[in-house]
């Protein structure tokens, strides 16, 4: 290879390197801090309406690394056999095919996903529990012991985008 | 009794003197020496990291502490103080626990013949400069020893690495050097800075500089040639097995000292040391070896690694050639009375 | 920390020594010291099981930068004190992940991560797979997702270092009252 022109890339990537020194700005998310974007449909932890659902188990058939099982209740008008899914988050990858496939609307999915346990326990989630979810999704850190992280959990400050800051480009395939 | 009182008075009367006017207890423990340089290595570590973050978009530490997470290199210190200490049982367990002292010494070694500027030196030497390079070639020999020692498949390959990359470039620093020498005409770092007084050594001998240069980077085994300890092929090379504490002063004197006392030697050999001399001498050799420091710290965050056969046979087709020229002009030179004062 | 420090016939001072600095440090200002050190220096190892290392490329990638806590990925085993365990884990290389986890010096710790790595997920009917992780190394903290996201790491790491700032020097956990906010 010819070193002069070796030498001219090497300095040409360092002028690169200098350049993303210092003008091109940081896009690093200050995560605890910022909260970021999610497209909406996001597929997160889930909630259950207890009283919408009829115990028909389509959800429980439809998972495939059956995360949901039918556990007994107390019956309502509406679920005379009494059966409502109990969603272990162990097995559960978050593919929304429950959610998909209810088919009275029951099964809800919400955008949290940042959970994180210390005891695997807590990541079953029983019918009243799930039902809890949807009144306040708070809970969720609570019941799994995220309250022991002492940095704020939310401030209300969404991350832009990528793409609209200076600098940082997504270019389309070239075809 | 009175006499050992009267001697502890005398010895503490004679350390408020010499602190108070920079004698050599003061330049060996606070400036050009440990606190200082101790001070320096903590920052350097943090800018490391900070700036190889920043030009890859990222923040890089932040919540440990201090001001944008400065305080980091001292958890990472502190963490491996509080490590278990393994030492593996087929190694050499004598060599295997003296060797990170031994390289901490050698590594600091150097920083005693160092001038930052005519009156700011540990230990004025005539040989200063053959003293500080002969240490300086010494710390190959070291890593060689530890992959010796530690009796692990990917240590040994590493230290194999370092002596082998030292074949290469080891000829052409030393004759780089001697260009340096050869031009002064002393090995007296004082001397050789006050002979580049109108111009600096790598404005009258490039090639030199740049031969030493590249060398010099590959002897402090950073990024461009880190081939002893490549991370992606031989796990971390010669320091694979060390633990805790041990690994913590091998983080200090391999890859903090030498990047430190290389730079220094670097700016006081090429880039005039102090020169200009006014204002305060001593700020103008820091800056110019902080410069130097910066760059090769910057290396790292833009260069891949060259493969081993590439950087020898770099180092023996081109550098020696370029020092040996080098070395070939500057000795037509000087009877030609450009480099100033009595003809050989 | 009961790893073997040896040497030689010095071994019983040095075993004095240890039992005397061992109760000195404990002391509340030293405890906290080491803790601050431990848990902002979280090195994990290069050690890759299945799909969910995207989960750790996002998590240390430009976007959401772990560094910021201190965790900076290392190569080598004997100075890192992190496994993170990335879903699947087949029998053959649960006998690695062992072997890499007594390779490590003491105080270390383990994240799993991905549905996988904690059941077997949607792999839960195969052979090869180890159905739980906590049974080949301890655990410290779980990740449910598959692949979960890079926040999820973070408040894994986060509430690792929780864990290791209610701990003693030691390793032992400290028992206190969890603040419910
Ligand atoms: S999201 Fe998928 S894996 Fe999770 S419970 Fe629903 S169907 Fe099962
Ligand atoms: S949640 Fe929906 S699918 Fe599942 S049992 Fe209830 S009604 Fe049926
Ligand atoms: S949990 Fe999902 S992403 Fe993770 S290893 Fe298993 S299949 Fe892959």
């Amino acid at each position: 290879m010819n070193p002069v022109k070796a030498f001219i890339d090497s300095v040409k990537s360092m002028i690169v390197g200098f350049k993303y020194l210092f003008t091109v700005p940081r896009m690093t998310l200050k995560f605890p801090e910022q909260k970021m974007v999610l497209p909406p449909g996001y597929r997160g932890q889930h909630y259950l309406e207890m009283d919408k659902c009829t115990g028909c188990s389509i959800c429980a058939m439809s998972c495939p690394p059956r995360a949901i099982t039918m556990v007994k209740r107390d019956p309502t008008p509406r679920n005379k056999r009494g059966l409502f899914p109990l969603i272990n988050f162990n097995y559960c990858i978050y593919c929304g095919y429950c959610v998909l496939f209810c088919p009275f609307d029951a099964l809800h999915e919400l955008d949290i996903h940042d959970l994180a346990v210390y005891d695997r326990d807590k990541l079953i989630h029983p019918p009243e529990f799930l039902q809890k979810v949807k009144e306040n999704p708070e809970i969720l850190y609570e019941y799994s012991g995220m309250n022991v992280i002492r940095t704020p959990r939310w401030k209300e400050e969404y991350a832009e985008p990528v793409f609209t800051r200076r600098g940082v480009k997504h270019e389309p395939i070239r075809k | 009794m009175m006499d050992v009182a009267g001697l502890i008075i005398r010895i503490v009367k004679y350390l408020i003197y010499d602190l108070t006017h920079m004698g050599p207890v003061f330049k060996a423990v606070i400036f050009p020496g440990l606190a200082f340089v101790f001070i320096l290595a903590i920052v350097l570590v943090w800018l490391e990291r900070k700036m190889a973050a920043k030009v890859q978009m990222r923040i890089g530490p932040l919540y440990a502490g201090g001001p944008e997470g400065i305080l980091q290199p001292i958890a990472d210190f502190i963490k491996f103080a509080f490590k278990e200490l393994i030492i593996p049982d087929q190694a050499d367990k004598l060599l295997f626990i003296a060797l990170p002292i031994v390289s901490l010494v050698v590594a600091m070694a150097p920083i005693a013949f160092m001038p930052y500027s005519r009156y700011m030196i540990i230990s004025p030497n005539p040989y200063g400069l053959l003293f500080a390079m002969a240490f300086v070639t010494l710390f190959p020999l070291i890593i060689l020893l530890t992959g010796w020692a530690s009796n692990s498949k990917y240590a040994f390959i590493g230290g194999i690495r370092a002596a082998y990359q030292q074949i290469g470039y080891e000829l052409p620093m030393w004759f780089s050097a001697l260009g340096v020498a050869l031009a002064s005409r002393s090995f007296d770092f004082v001397k050789i800075v006050e002979s580049q007084q109108p111009l600096w050594f790598a404005l009258t001998q490039p090639l030199g500089a740049l031969a030493f240069f590249i060398a010099m980077v590959a002897e402090m085994g950073r990024i461009p040639f880190d081939i002893p300890e490549a991370e992606q092929e031989i796990a971390a090379g010669w320091f694979v097995e060390y633990t805790g504490i041990m690994f913590g002063i091998y983080m200090v004197s391999a890859m903090l000292m030498k990047l430190y006392v290389l730079s220094l030697l670097f700016t006081v050999m090429y880039l005039g040391g102090w020169l200009p001399g006014w204002g305060l001498p001593e700020a103008w050799t820091f800056v110019k070896a902080f410069i130097v420091m910066f760059l090769i710290m910057f290396f790292r965050a833009v260069f891949p690694r060259t493969r081993i056969k590439t950087f020898v046979n770099m180092a023996w087709d081109k550098l020696l050639p370029l020092s040996i020229i080098n070395l070939l002009i500057v000795f037509a030179l000087t009877f030609t009375g450009f480099y100033g004062g009595v003809q050989p | 920390m009961d790893g073997g420090v040896y040497f030689g016939r010095l071994s019983r001072v040095v075993e004095a020594l240890r039992r005397f600095a061992g109760k000195t440090v404990e002391f509340d200002p030293i405890r906290r010291l080491v803790n601050w050190g431990r848990l902002y220096s979280l090195w994990p190892v290069h050690v890759t099981t299945s799909c969910c290392s995207v989960a750790l490329g996002a998590g240390m990638g430009a976007r959401f930068d772990y560094e910021r806590f201190g965790v900076l990925p290392f190569g080598s085993l004997r100075q890192n004190d992190l496994i993170i365990i990335e879903g699947t884990l087949t029998y053959k290389f649960a006998k690695r992940i062992r072997r890499i986890y007594d390779q490590m010096p003491e105080p270390k710790y383990v994240i799993a991560i991905g549905a996988c790595a904690l059941s077997g997920g949607i792999f839960r009917d195969a052979y090869s797979i180890v159905k739980d992780v906590s049974k080949v190394v301890p655990v410290d903290v779980f990740v449910p997702g598959c692949p979960p996201r890079p926040e999820a790491l973070g408040r894994a790491v986060m509430l690792l270092q929780e864990k290791i700032r209610r701990s003693k020097v030691s390793g032992e956990p400290i028992e206190t009252p969890i603040v419910v906010r």
